[in-house]
């Protein structure tokens, strides 16, 4: 029993602690999916160009994203950064050296993850939406990009949010990643907490509660955004 | 007894690395990059140390997603519920937590470091493959189930009026009429796998990922991880041809291209 008074909250249990890296790991989701949402943006865009150079390129980057493990990506953003911005620093004669925040460094590499993936899924629903829908719209006189944000996109939706909420479920995983570049987040915290107080098994398994919460509250909305957007008769879901 | 067995196993299988490592990299020395090619050996002996652990993990996890969703079709009630709950905790939660809940976690129990399991939890290899295979059995297991519950009804109901038991319909009717459809995700899975086996070099592992983490901690060289990186992805290339290839003899499946088609669309 002593050891669940260890979770507790305030200064006296790691409890207030560990939902604060808890938020960390939401916070760090969520900007993520902003930053890797754009860059699937991009992607899928380069995706979509007559040009076959140009698919090529953006076929090639998904490929060598997808091929290597989410752990090396993440390192090397972190390692390779702060090693890019320096260089870049000194071949303009500033003679700093300066280390990009963590929380940074892990938004761009799980961004750079999350973009990879959600520009297959943003390319399928651009596909899956009738090319007609953007010719009718010419036909009524809107200009190309008036017809593709005001008629393609918003029909893209309903194909597009199924994949891309699996996605997010993946990503909040793989925030899990960044407590080995010692950002403080969920499991990084029940890690130092289990060490401090020497019973390691515990804050894990309060991690994983915390982690299996989020993941559960996420799949509801996920289910709720399925059924609003869900076309009669087929399942995209 | 068990104890020395093994060690004398791990000393076979590392020297047996070891010597493909010479022969391997003796030749294509001069082609490596400058940074790589003193941690050649490294590079080879971590490349199959991955190889071999995801083979197991994944032929493991076959194994056991076969009886589990067989469980899960024919099963009592509360053996399905405990099965469901099995493959939610593991579905919900990051591999990184479940690797070291039991490789840090369990390590505090004074009963589990005297029992006769300490042999094989106290290894990081160990912990890596039981984990590794617990975590794909459950995803396997809600792949294999899933695409049961999407099979036509006609076919079990078929099997039954022929007089098939329960257990040979699932196992003669619908678990193969299922591998054949989720053969993709499962390639997709195995994938997946191999991706997350680079998280076990966290428990001191030195697969691929371990021993380019030990290098480039001494070196500070980011050429180190891109050596890694093309190794992952000629993983990735060999897994995906071995799944390929076993669907094409298995299963006498679809031609190359829209096997790859099947394949990209599930991310």
């Amino acid at each position: 029993m002593e050891s669940f008074n260890k979770l507790a909250l305030g200064a006296t249990g790691w409890g207030d602690e560990l939902l604060f890296g808890a938020l960390m790991t939401v916070t760090l989701a969520i900007s993520s999916l902003v930053v890797g949402f754009f860059i699937g943006a991009q992607l899928a865009f380069l995706k979509l160009q007559p040009i076959k150079s140009v698919r090529g390129f953006a076929h090639l980057i998904t490929l060598l994203f997808r091929g290597t493990p989410e752990f090396l990506i993440i390192l090397v953003v972190f390692f390779g950064l702060d090693a890019l911005i320096n260089a870049t620093l000194s071949a303009f004669l500033f003679d700093t050296s300066v280390s990009i925040p963590k929380f940074w460094a892990g938004t761009i590499g799980l961004g750079l993850i999350f973009g990879v993936y959600a520009s297959e899924v943003l390319k399928a629903a651009y596909q899956a939406v009738p090319q007609l829908t953007l010719e009718a719209a010419r036909a009524l006189g809107l200009n190309f990009h008036q017809a593709l944000i005001q008629i393609h996109i918003p029909l893209m939706w309903r194909h597009a949010l199924p994949g891309l909420m699996n996605l997010w479920l993946v990503l909040l995983k793989d925030t899990s990643l960044v407590a080995v570049i010692a950002f403080d987040e969920l499991l990084r915290t029940a890690k130092v907490a289990g060490e401090t107080e020497r019973e390691p098994f515990i804050f894990f398994c309060a991690a994983a509660l915390l982690y299996l919460l989020m993941t559960w509250l996420s799949d509801l909305i996920r289910k709720a955004i399925a059924k609003r957007v869900s076309i009669v008769g087929a399942h995209g879901c | 007894m068990l104890d020395s067995w093994l060690k004398s196993i791990y000393v076979l299988i590392k020297n047996w690395h070891f010597s493909i490592a010479e022969a391997l990299c003796t030749p294509i020395m001069a082609w490596l990059p400058q940074s790589i090619t003193p941690h050649c050996n490294r590079f080879i002996d971590g490349f199959l140390t991955t190889f071999e652990l995801v083979i197991l993990v994944l032929l493991g996890a076959f194994l056991c997603a076969r009886l589990l969703s067989g469980i899960l079709i024919l099963g009592p009630h509360w053996a399905k519920r405990l099965l469901n709950a099995y493959v939610y905790c593991f579905r919900g939660t990051p591999v990184l937590i479940q690797l070291w809940l039991v490789y840090y976690g369990l390590a505090q129990f004074v009963w589990v470091r005297e029992s006769e399991l300490w042999l094989f939890l106290s290894s990081g290899w160990w912990v890596g493959l039981i984990v590794l295979t617990l975590n794909s059995a459950a995803y396997q297991t809600n792949i294999l189930f899933s695409a049961i519950e999407n099979l036509e009804p006609g076919q079990s109901e078929g099997a039954s009026s022929l007089g098939l038991s329960p257990y040979l319909t699932y196992h003669k009717i619908l678990l193969p009429q299922a591998l054949r459809v989720s053969w993709p995700a499962l390639a997709n899975e195995a994938i997946l796998i191999l991706k997350a086996s680079a998280l076990v070099s966290t428990i001191t592992v030195l697969d691929l990922m371990g021993h380019a983490r030990t290098i480039f901690s001494r070196s500070y060289d980011l050429w180190v991880y891109g050596g890694a990186a093309v190794l992952y992805i000629a993983l990735t290339a060999i897994i995906t041809l071995l799944a390929y290839s076993i669907r094409r003899i298995v299963f006498k499946a679809l031609p190359a291209d829209e096997w790859f088609k099947n394949l990209t669309k599930k991310n």
